[in-house]
Parts: C-alpha cells; sequence; structure tokens
C-alpha cells in the first residue's frame, strides 16, 4: 500500500534508512507519518504497565496469572527497548540534536531519553548483578514518567500561550476550551473522563460481591483518588469561573455558577466520599455509594448530547406536556374500568384504583409482566381496547421527543454552517478557524471528513454567489444579456471608484505605476476625482 | 470565547489575596481527603485482617467438621454442655485453637459477636458465626440466624461464618456444616 510517506520516501531516492526511521516515526512536523500513531500505542502500553503493576500486587489476581504478567512485562521490555534503540539510533536527524557534534551522546543525556533508560535498564542489569524482585517491581513505576515525553510539549504549550495572563486566567484556561488553552486543556479533560468512567466502574464491580471480597482495598484507593482528583477539579472551577463573562462577580459569579445543574453534579459526585468517612460510625450510609453513579453524570460536560436533548425538550415542552396530560387520563381510565370489572373477581389484586393504576401503566406500555391480569370477559375486552389505544398514545412523546432531538441536531449543524460561511467570507479558512470547527463538529458528532465537505460545499456556494458574470461562450450567443452585463459591470466600477479613500486611489492610479494606459483611462473617466 | 478582556485598565497582580483563599482551601481539601482516604484505608485494612481471621476460623472449622463423627461433638467442643458459649471460651481460651486470633479493629473490641451491630461499638470487627436453618417451603435452601449461645453443636450442624467490618457491614466468608 503506498502512504503519503512511503511516495515522500520514493520522491528521495538518496534518503537514508535512519532518515527514513525518523520520518516515518518520529517527526512531529510530519501530518503524513506515523509518529501520532507509534505515541498512542506507547501511551496505552505505559498505563497497561502501571495496571499490571497494580494488579501484580493483588495475590487473588496475580497468582493464578503469573506467566501472563511474565509475558506481559517480557514484551513491554522488549518494545520499550525498540523504541529506545530507534530514537537513539535516529538521534542525528533530530533538530533537537543533529546540532551537536556527538547528537546520539545529547540524546543520551537528555531528560527524556534518561526517563527511557531508567525504564528498561534495571531490567537487564539485573541479568548480571543481584538485585531484589521488589525494587525490580518499583522501578517499573518509572514507566509512568515516560508520559512526561507526551505532556511536557503541551506545557510548554500551554506556557508560551499563557505568558502575562493571571493565575486565575490560566486556571480557567487550564479547566475551559478557551483560545489559549491548547493540548493541555485537552489532556486534563481526557485525564477527568478516565477517571469518571475508572470510579463508575469501580461503583458497579463493588455491587458484585466476591469481586467487592477481592478487591476491597483496590476499590478505596480508587475512590479516594477520585475524590481527591473531582474535590480539586470542583474548588478549581469555582476559584476560576469569574473569568467566564457570564458568571462575572466574585461572590455573586461563584454562587451563581454553584447552583448550574452541571456544578451539583460535581458536588454530588464526591459529597457521599465525606459523609460516608466521616459519619459511618453513626449512621448506615452505604445507600450514598449508589450516588457516587452520579459521576457518570459529570461526562455531560464532555458531550453536547444532553444539551441538545434539554433543549429538544424545553422546545416541545407544551406537546409533550400535553401528550402526558392524555396519557395520564387514559391510565386512570383504564385502572378505574380495571377496578370496576375485576375487583369482584380478582378482590386481592385490583383492591382498589390506586392499585389497579400498576396494572394499567404495565398494560398500556406494553411492558405485560402478567403479574395482574383481567380474568372476567368484560375486564379482557376492555383490556384489549385500552391495550391498542395505549399502544399509540404512549408511543406519542418518544415520537415527538425523537424527532424534536434530530431537529435540534439539525439546527445545531445549520449553526456551524453559518459559522462556516462567516469564516468563508474572506474566501479562505485559516488554521485557527479550521480548528474551531473541527471542535464544534466534534461536539456534533461530525467527522473530520464532513468537516472538509462542508468547507468545499460552502467554497462552491461562495464561488456560485460571487459568480455573477456570465461565461464568455454565453455572452457570445446573447448580445442583449451582454449589453446589460456590460452596464452592470461599469456600474458597478462607478461604485468601487466612489466608495474608495479618493486621495489614496488617485495616487495608486497615477503615480503607483500599478495601473495600466486602459485602466487609468477608465479610472480618470468614471472617478469623481479623476475626473478633477 | 469565553474570556475576560481587560484591556484599558491596568495589568492585573499574577496571584492576589483571594487567590490565595482558594489555594488555601484547595489545599485543606486535598490534605481532608487524603486523611480520610488513609483513615478508610486502614479501615479497610483492618476489615481484610478481620476477613484473614474469619477464612482461617471457617478453615479450621471445616477441618475439624470433616475429621468428626456426625454424631459427636468435636474436640475444642466436648465437655458436658456441648453448647456454643462454652466452645467458644474454649476455642478463644489460652492453649485454645484461636487463642492467637484479636479483634484488628481494636483489641478490647469481641472476637465473637452475636451480631454485628452500630449500637454495640465492640462488635465492630468481630467474627460472627449464623446457624443455618432450612427455608421453607421446600427447605432447598438455608436462612440463617445468629448462633445463640445455649445451641448444642453436638451433631452436624450448618453454619455460616461472616465478618463485622468497615461500617458495621457484614460480610459473609464461607457456608460450611461444623
Amino acid at each position: 500500500m503506498s502512504t503519503p510517506i512511503t511516495q515522500e520516501i520514493a520522491a528521495k531516492p538518496k534518503m537514508t534508512v535512519r532518515r527514513f526511521v525518523y520520518a516515518w516515526l518520529f517527526d512531529q512536523n510530519n501530518p503524513n507519518n506515523y509518529q501520532k500513531q507509534l505515541d498512542s500505542w506507547i501511551i496505552w502500553l505505559i498505563l497497561a504497565n502501571v495496571l499490571s503493576i497494580v494488579v501484580e500486587h493483588i495475590p487473588k489476581l496475580y497468582e493464578p496469572n503469573v506467566a501472563f504478567f511474565s509475558w506481559f512485562e517480557q514484551i513491554s521490555l522488549w518494545i520499550f527497548t525498540v523504541e529506545y534503540l530507534l530514537r537513539l539510533y535516529a538521534a542525528p536527524e533530530d533538530p533537537d540534536f543533529s546540532g551537536s557534534r556527538l547528537p546520539r551522546l545529547n540524546f543520551i543525556r537528555s531528560p527524556y531519553a534518561l526517563i527511557d533508560a531508567a525504564a528498561i535498564l534495571p531490567f537487564y542489569l539485573a541479568q548480571f548483578t543481584p538485585l531484589d524482585l521488589r525494587v525490580l517491581r518499583a522501578l517499573r513505576i518509572l514507566r509512568l514518567l515516560k508520559l512526561f515525553r507526551f505532556v511536557m510539549p503541551a506545557v510548554q504549550e500551554f506556557r508560551a500561550a499563557n505568558k502575562g495572563r493571571t493565575f486565575r486566567q490560566q486556571v480557567y484556561a487550564l479547566l475551559n476550551p478557551t483560545e489559549t488553552s491548547g493540548k493541555l486543556q485537552e489532556i486534563i479533560d481526557t485525564f477527568i473522563v478516565w477517571w469518571v468512567f475508572i470510579s463508575v466502574m469501580a461503583v458497579i464491580l463493588e455491587s458484585v460481591a466476591p469481586i467487592h471480597y477481592v478487591l476491597n482495598l483496590q476499590f478505596i484507593v480508587v475512590d479516594a483518588v477520585a475524590v481527591f482528583i473531582f474535590s480539586m477539579e470542583y474548588i478549581f472551577r469555582l476559584y476560576s469561573i469569574p473569568e467566564n463573562p457570564k458568571f462575572q462577580g466574585a461572590i455573586a459569579g461563584r454562587f451563581s455558577y454553584a447552583r448550574s445543574p452541571i456544578v451539583v453534579i460535581d458536588l454530588l459526585a464526591i459529597v457521599p466520599f465525606f459523609l460516608e468517612s466521616l459519619l459511618h460510625h453513626l449512621f448506615d450510609l452505604r445507600f450514598l455509594r449508589v450516588f457516587r453513579l452520579m459521576r457518570l453524570l459529570k461526562l455531560t460536560r464532555y458531550t453536547t448530547s444532553t444539551g441538545t436533548l434539554l433543549k429538544a425538550l424545553k422546545r416541545e415542552w407544551p406537546v409533550i406536556a400535553a401528550s402526558t396530560f392524555i396519557m395520564l387520563l387514559l391510565v386512570i381510565l383504564t385502572a378505574s374500568l380495571g377496578y370496576l370489572f375485576e375487583h369482584e373477581a380478582q378482590p386481592d389484586k385490583f383492591e382498589n384504583i390506586p392499585q389497579a393504576i400498576y396494572w394499567a401503566v404495565i398494560t398500556l406500555a406494553s411492558v405485560g409482566y402478567g403479574d395482574i391480569s383481567p380474568v372476567t370477559p368484560v375486564g379482557r375486552l376492555m383490556t384489549i381496547i385500552m391495550a391498542l389505544v395505549g399502544i399509540g398514545i404512549f408511543a406519542v412523546p418518544a415520537a415527538i421527543l425523537s424527532t424534536a432531538f434530530n431537529d435540534q441536531l439539525h439546527k445545531d449543524r445549520e449553526a456551524m454552517h453559518a459559522e462556516l460561511m462567516r469564516y468563508m467570507h474572506d474566501g479562505v479558512i485559516d488554521d485557527d478557524e479550521y480548528q474551531k470547527l473541527l471542535r464544534e463538529a466534534d461536539q456534533l458528532h461530525i467527522t473530520k471528513d464532513e468537516v472538509d465537505l462542508l468547507i468545499e460545499q460552502a467554497k462552491r456556494e461562495r464561488a456560485e454567489a460571487t459568480a455573477h458574470l456570465l461565461p464568455i461562450a454565453a455572452i457570445k450567443e446573447m448580445p442583449e444579456v451582454a449589453f446589460e452585463q456590460f452596464r452592470m459591470a461599469i456600474s458597478n466600477l462607478r461604485q468601487i471608484a466612489a466608495a474608495g479613500d479618493q486621495e489614496k486611489l488617485k495616487q495608486l492610479f497615477e503615480t503607483s505605476g500599478r495601473a495600466t494606459d486602459d485602466e487609468r483611462a477608465i479610472w480618470r473617466q468614471i472617478s469623481p476625482s479623476g475626473r478633477n | 470565547m469565553q474570556q475576560q478582556e481587560n484591556a484599558g485598565t491596568a495589568a492585573p497582580a499574577y496571584f492576589s489575596a483571594g487567590d490565595m483563599i482558594f489555594v488555601v482551601a484547595a489545599i485543606i481539601v486535598a490534605v481532608l481527603v487524603a486523611r480520610l482516604g488513609y483513615v478508610t484505608y486502614q479501615d479497610g485494612y483492618a476489615t481484610e485482617m478481620v476477613k484473614a481471621n474469619g477464612e482461617n476460623f471457617a478453615k479450621w472449622l471445616t477441618e475439624q467438621g470433616a475429621s468428626r463423627d456426625s454424631d459427636k461433638s468435636f474436640a475444642p467442643c466436648t465437655g458436658a454442655e456441648a453448647t456454643w458459649a462454652s466452645c467458644r471460651e474454649a476455642l478463644v481460651a489460652q492453649g485454645g485453637p484461636m487463642s492467637q486470633l484479636k479483634n484488628e479493629f481494636d483489641k478490647a473490641n469481641q472476637v465473637f459477636a452475636y451480631t454485628c451491630d452500630r449500637h454495640q461499638a465492640n462488635t465492630h470487627g468481630a467474627i460472627l458465626l449464623e446457624l443455618g436453618t432450612p427455608k421453607p417451603p421446600d427447605g432447598a435452601s438455608l436462612q440463617y440466624a445468629p448462633i445463640e449461645d445455649t445451641t448444642e453443636l453436638s451433631k452436624a450442624t450448618p453454619v455460616r461464618v461472616s465478618i463485622c467490618g468497615r461500617g458495621f457491614s457484614v460480610i459473609n466468608i464461607a457456608e460450611l456444616t461444623l
């Protein structure tokens, strides 16, 4: 398969293998190579190594799987070694080291390379010198430091973009997408999202008794770390929010922000830990653990889906309320008829109307558990009719919501298209505008390819809107149209000549030497200042 | 973009007194979480120790149950009164098979308790023994209730070993026959 990078290599037959390796795997400025994929795989492997270290400390999980962990360790060590050797080999091609006399030595002495070496060397040294296995295991945690290679460039980018800004502005930029946030904010978002998933998974698995029995201590650690992260996030969001124009004011702004639903969710995500830790001797607060699942709602901050749904609900609320009212009427009517026809036959099941409401809802919603069912002929006939009516009525709110959700998504996409056309006003979309579009598109679940298609479409629309002159072939065929077209062009020229700065235009036409004699003559003929 | 513009005003200080309040609050919360997390971990660790004690006790009971005749009490519980109370005393008495057992939450707490009761603080971290009886109507499964001091252990009896863990939550360890 021919990829852009192999085409590049083919175009340069004298390119060395070393140059090829660097260009193929490590060059960050080449958008067509595999650097991003390699980085991504290395990050996953580092995280898998950290997980492996954690699991190895759980005897009940480690002891039955010693062979697997040993195999995983060997593979990881091999991959990290190959990565290190390739980086060492390609170091003379790296602009960071190529300027020095001994680029590879410079690479070896660089902080990232030292961390990489520390992550693998102890295991080779252990082959020659007796090293305690526990020390070796502890040293494996150094692999986590390899992440610095991927995080530090984002930190440097953030520092450069936020130079001269206050501490609060920087905190705000770290926690919210702003023009100066950069990649570091994305990393923080990803980190929080992962911790939401980890903590929610922990809560779910805790409810499985055999798993909780084995991983009790690990669940405690995960919960404490998650609460630590979410507490810091909560405090610093509250601290930096006055930077948002919607929540200005040190006290009023923060108070208003603290009352917003998403921030209340943030608070509910951490409160159970404090209550349970402080009061578990006095009350049975285990039920609070379920509230930790509220952490899942924290993800609404990172997706527009919930916002779209809420907007759809708000917009269609009158219709949904009306259909809910009809549903309510139908439920009460069905329950009353059920009670009327079935009470005598089944006094224990249709004891009263409130009890019959349960049966009515289960029947009308087509759930039909079957624990309560009519036995009299009239009751059964009534159930057939009501169930058929119920199918239609109960489906109405779902259909309304579904259509409204779709409409809202369509509107959001149209808004993005309008934004795109605004960016296209000057005829081009620069890199900043393109990145903004990609961010918006991501929130609207539009792929990069779709954005590119939209841009192409916008370019075509703009070209059509500005192409009011007929093609030459058409003008040849239709002299009348050509005559009108000519007059229109002269009229446009008059407008242009009259609208500009007359002194500047005169200077440009008369003395700059950029206008031809014909152009100058026409300008003199039609321009107010040219005639003077 | 959501960003405060400060054009036309004096450049604000990089770090103000207001900022300090939040940073201090963040440090306090961080310390509090770390402290509560540590205490919770210690409780969890103690629970693990109690679980280990419970597992050892269950293992010992299983071994004893397997090595005796089904119609006789097992060795430590033989005597004039083969009740759970006398048996328990024999188990934890000096030189008894469970004499090394201690409550991992607090040495002053009970080693064996009747139930896990937050109103009786000294049951925290105790081992519980529950007696199994056939569950009606078919009796195919067992239901467990705290074993009474007067319950006789003279014949094969289904029991469940549990512990009173962190937050007075009952953790089942094993079901076996004495």
